[in-house]
């Protein structure tokens, strides 16, 4: 690299002192348009605050609503109603004296062979640790059958048919 | 001795440029979003704000695109400022950063080799009357060494400084600043020779 000579030093110093002394002036409407570009900036802002704010009240409605369509349509327990429902018919049994009076006519029913039925597939999927919802329709049933069969005891009728 | 706020320790010389001094109450009302108070500081910093942009990109439409992105930045963000500073020095650093992170995005002008960059400024040239304008004597550097050149030469920007705004060595800013001057000794030299 040459070194530059005084003349050409001192040139670039005055290049560089007019450059810096220089005092350019913006022009004259770019404050307005600063304002214009910030309030565009500002509306598109909340703009998108009140997009994402109705979406947010779109789906917290539809939240509440399913929430509130749920709860309207509460899900049967249909294994807790099961054995709510056997406890009630040994004590309408017991009360009545009914399952001592005609035990074989209770035992031949078709409904006691088909809970028996029940029974025996329920104990078969709990042996085989199946919890799913599959086990649902069979506890459906199983409290279809008892409802029935307690009707007949208060009845003191014999079920043959449900 | 009843000093005014915008003159210097001697009460006599008026400060000027990022140098002037902003009333606490104006800042606390920028700080507060008011639109005036903002307008007052425009008015105040607009034209160094502008002077130093031009000189960074050398370019007009530039600059104006750097001092609106810089002041609706400044709206956005002087919350955050403490007065750790003097308001004028944080907003020419403000300032130079956004013309770096500019040059840094345009792809034109991301090739860190100087040598590149030399050659490629070489094949644009100028007409003699240029040759002789100072603005256009800086235009003819590469974008890169132009701002190397300005933030050191003019602004004081130490090379740790300027390197750590371009994201390389200080070797890379010394070099870039060696090659600008010796581009502007050849500059100055050759209207010079053809007379």
């Amino acid at each position: 690299m040459t070194r530059p000579d005084s003349k050409s030093v001192e040139a670039v110093t005055a290049v560089l002192q007019s450059i810096g002394e220089a005092q350019p002036q913006p022009p004259a409407d770019l404050w307005s348009r600063i304002e214009a570009a910030h309030g565009a900036r500002s509306r598109r802002r909340r703009l998108r605050r009140l997009t994402a704010g109705g979406m947010f009240c779109v789906i917290l409605a539809g939240a509440v609503a399913l929430r509130g369509w749920h709860s309207a349509t509460p899900e049967i327990d249909w294994q807790a109603r099961a054995q709510a429902l056997e406890l009630q018919l040994l004590a309408i049994e017991h009360d009545n004296r009914i399952a001592a009076a005609t035990p074989a006519a209770f035992d031949a029913n078709p409904a006691t062979s088909e809970l028996a039925e029940i029974d025996r597939r329920l104990q078969a999927a709990y042996e085989h640790k199946i919890y799913t919802n599959q086990l649902v329709p069979l506890w459906k049933r199983r409290s279809e059958l008892l409802d029935a069969l307690i009707a007949a005891r208060r009845e003191g009728l014999t079920l043959t048919r449900i | 001795m009843n000093r005014s706020a915008n003159t210097d320790m001697s009460g006599l010389a008026p400060l000027s440029g990022f140098a002037q001094i902003v009333e606490a109450s104006v800042l606390a009302r920028a700080q507060r979003g008011d639109m005036p108070a903002f307008a007052t500081l425009y008015a105040r910093f607009g034209q160094p704000c502008y002077g130093l942009a031009l000189r960074l990109t050398g370019n007009a439409a530039q600059a104006e695109d750097l001092v609106q992105e810089v002041f609706l930045k400044l709206i956005e963000t002087i919350r955050s400022y403490r007065g750790d500073a003097p308001f004028g020095a944080w907003l020419k650093r403000m300032t130079a950063n956004a013309a770096i992170d500019q040059l840094r995005k345009n792809k034109r002008f991301v090739d860190a080799d100087p040598e590149a960059m030399f050659a490629a400024a070489d094949a644009v040239d100028a007409s003699p009357a240029q040759k002789l304008d100072a603005a256009a004597l800086l235009r003819r550097l590469p974008p890169r060494a132009r701002a190397v050149l300005v933030l050191h030469e003019l602004e004081g920007y130490t090379h740790t400084e300027i390197a750590k705004l371009f994201g390389q060595s200080e070797s890379y800013s010394k070099s870039i600043l060696a090659r600008g001057l010796q581009r502007l000794h050849a500059s100055v030299a050759e209207p010079q020779a053809e007379t």
